[in-house]
């Protein structure tokens, strides 16, 4: 308290006084003894704070503050300030001594913070070692979010899985050829490519990956080479010979909690998807996480996710699924509340719907919404039925059939394709279910009907020629350290 | 435009003459220009920065309120020559930070924090990210003088979830 004092008295002698950084002004709303009084700052708090004896405080005096940089308001109560004290106030004991700074370690977390955002993740990942502090800020939150918000203008990335019937694996990472005008051409950098990597159904919400290997779904993050393997999940419905068991696991992120969660839904049938059985789990991405059962609701419906994909709308995550041969729908798991909505898609008189298995139909998001691509007439007529969620409230939707450009119809003709998400324009992702002899995907551009053929360059030999699964997934480019905790 | 000086006071004593538009780029003595708390007669007191780092500033600002002015002048420069000043800034920032050791950075780090000059915060944090990103822990640990408080085994367990960075 004493050195309290004596600073006091210091700053009461200093005569040039100006507002400085970490400089505020409150307002004196009582006074206590002799030399205290309570101030109110611009949030309307109260705190105690001390002042030489010598100074002549009234009630409703404006004094200018220390530990607050809120300068704004320095303007709205200047006229004030003029025409009463002006003042300096020191809260006591919370005056720190002034160190000489030479150390790194005695520069504030924000600036730390700012020069770790500007390292690669290898001198991160490196440097988690150097002290329990630096370990910490690296792994924190924050600076995981900070990293990602500033990192998500720049060109996405294009991660790709293959996996041969061996089970050899290979996670590939692609960018955009900088010898490629016209932005068709993607080229594998071998230094990103993980052998022995990746797997089924490729999934990506931020940074992270997710994919799924015989009976466990893996979550992957490229930038630090982190990889967690979740337990198995106990199913409580079990596939009996001969039926069909169809499990995806998409990520998403639940923004209200900032927590990454996975959904898996598991369907059985047996053969015309008789006997048609789902469930539905959700693992929370944290430590000490669990698979935990979703309790369905009313009006649950089983269903069975047959195409491979899905997209995540904020915090919800839709795929589209078969509720029996005939009808499909769509449905969207909300992540922060764990409801489940399924939407059946309409069939109105003249529409043909091919059987579930048949029909080459997957959902995509068009404009904002939730639409279902449907192209099983594309390569023989070159036509999609697009199906449009209008008005998901009140299950309203709308039917445009798109004419592929005839002069392209040699695109696809012969070729099974197999729909892939959509990029940042709203083209719609589509790539041949084989792509033995030469790697690419093609753009459908539903507003001109036309397609764009993209190169993949630079995918290994040995993945040539011969029968391999594969997905591939858009991630935004991003140099971010989210740090699966186990 | 008119250029009225500015006078700065170091921590150690040391007064500058600056002229206000380069001040500006203070956000904070720009905060104290709009709120008049700047008396023309006094010096501004720095009580976090001494003479040898506000040279510095001074030196930075200088620069870059000329860069800034040029930049309205010539709304209508081409791409090449926007390029070219560009990288004529990129220069002469690279052989600023040349200069100096990074003890001096940590400075300079914190007198831009602390007078708020974004771009100057950019530029330092950047140059030291550059400094390190290739050193090794032990380097680092040794620059920053900081003390490793893990335990051999902690620090080996560490080093083994991310033996791909020490590649």
């Amino acid at each position: 308290m004493s050195r309290g004092r004596k600073r006091l008295k210091q700053a009461a002698s200093e005569q040039d006084f100006t507002l400085k950084e970490c400089q505020s002004i409150v307002q004196a709303v009582s006074l206590r003894g002799s030399n205290q009084i309570k101030i109110m700052d611009a949030k309307r708090d109260n705190s105690l704070a001390l002042f030489p004896e010598s100074l002549c405080i009234r009630r409703g005096t404006f004094l200018a503050s220390y530990f607050d940089s809120s300068f704004t308001l320095v303007q709205t109560v200047e006229t004030k300030i003029k025409s009463s004290l002006f003042a300096t106030l020191y809260f006591g004991l919370a005056v720190t001594q002034q160190k000489s700074r030479r150390d790194m370690c005695e520069i504030p977390r924000d600036l730390m913070i700012e020069v770790f955002m500007r390292l690669p993740a290898k001198s991160l990942m490196k440097f988690k070692c150097i002290s329990k502090h630096w370990s910490s800020l690296i792994s924190s939150r924050y600076f995981c979010n900070r990293v990602f918000t500033v990192a998500r203008q720049q060109q996405p990335r294009l991660y790709m899985c293959l996996v041969d019937q061996f089970g050899q694996r290979e996670l590939l990472s692609l960018s955009m050829s900088s010898t490629s005008p016209d932005n068709t051409c993607f080229v594998v950098d071998q230094d990103l490519s993980s052998p022995g990597m990746g797997g089924f159904f490729l999934s990506i919400v931020h940074d992270l990956m997710c994919f799924y290997v015989t009976t466990n779904a893996c979550i992957y993050n490229p930038n630090t080479k982190q990889l967690l393997t979740l337990p198995a999940i106990k199913s409580d419905i079990i596939d009996e010979q001969g039926q069909r068991k169809d499990t995806r696991y998409p990520i998403g992120h639940d923004p209200v909690n900032d927590q990454y969660k996975l959904f898996c839904t598991i369907a059985i049938s047996s053969r015309g998807l008789a006997n048609l059985k789902s469930e539905h789990w959700v693992f929370v991405l944290e430590a000490g996480g669990l698979w935990k059962k979703v309790v369905p609701r009313e009006h649950y419906h089983p269903h069975a996710p047959l195409s491979r994909g899905w997209f995540v709308s904020g915090s919800v995550v839709h795929y589209m699924a078969w509720l029996d041969m005939h009808i499909c729908a769509v449905v969207s798991f909300e992540i922060t509340s764990e409801e489940l909505t399924i939407i059946p898609v309409p069939k109105k008189a003249g529409d043909v719907f091919l059987p579930a298995v048949m029909m080459m139909a997957d959902i995509i998001e068009y404009g904002g919404k939730i639409a279902i691509f449907d192209h099983s007439y594309l390569d023989d007529e070159g036509l999609v039925d697009l199906w449009v969620l209008e008005d998901a409230g009140k299950k309203k939707w709308s039917k445009q059939t798109l004419v592929l450009q005839p002069c392209q119809r040699h695109l696809v003709h012969d070729t099974e394709l197999k729909v892939k998400g959509t990029i940042r324009d709203g083209k719609v992702i589509l790539a041949p279910s084989e792509m033995g002899s030469g790697f690419y995907i093609m753009y459908y551009d539903i507003q001109s009907n036309s397609l764009t053929r993209v190169k993949i360059e630079g995918v290994p030999h040995y993945w040539f020629d011969k029968i391999c699964y594969f997905d591939l997934k858009f991630m935004d480019e991003s140099e971010s350290f989210i740090y699966l905790e186990t | 435009m008119s250029s009225n000086m500015i006078m700065l006071k170091s921590s150690d004593g040391a007064s500058f003459e600056i002229e206000e538009a380069a001040a500006r780029k203070s956000k904070i003595i720009a905060n104290m220009i709009e709120v008049e708390c700047v008396d023309e007669d006094k010096a501004i007191p720095l009580q976090n920065v001494t003479g040898n780092i506000l040279a510095l500033v001074i030196e930075y600002c200088n620069k870059h309120i000329v860069d800034d002015d040029d930049d309205v002048a010539t709304e209508e420069a081409s791409e090449e020559e926007e390029e070219a000043k560009k990288k004529k800034v990129d220069d002469w920032e690279a052989e600023f930070m040349n200069s100096m050791s990074l003890e001096t950075m940590f400075e300079l780090l914190l007198a831009a924090n602390y007078l708020n000059i974004k771009s100057l915060i950019d530029l330092v944090c950047q140059t030291i990210a550059n400094n390190i990103k290739d050193k090794t822990p032990e380097e680092v640990r040794k620059i920053f003088s900081i003390e490793n408080d893990f335990t051999p085994e902690e620090e080996e367990e560490i080093r083994k979830e991310n033996a791909w960075a020490f590649g």
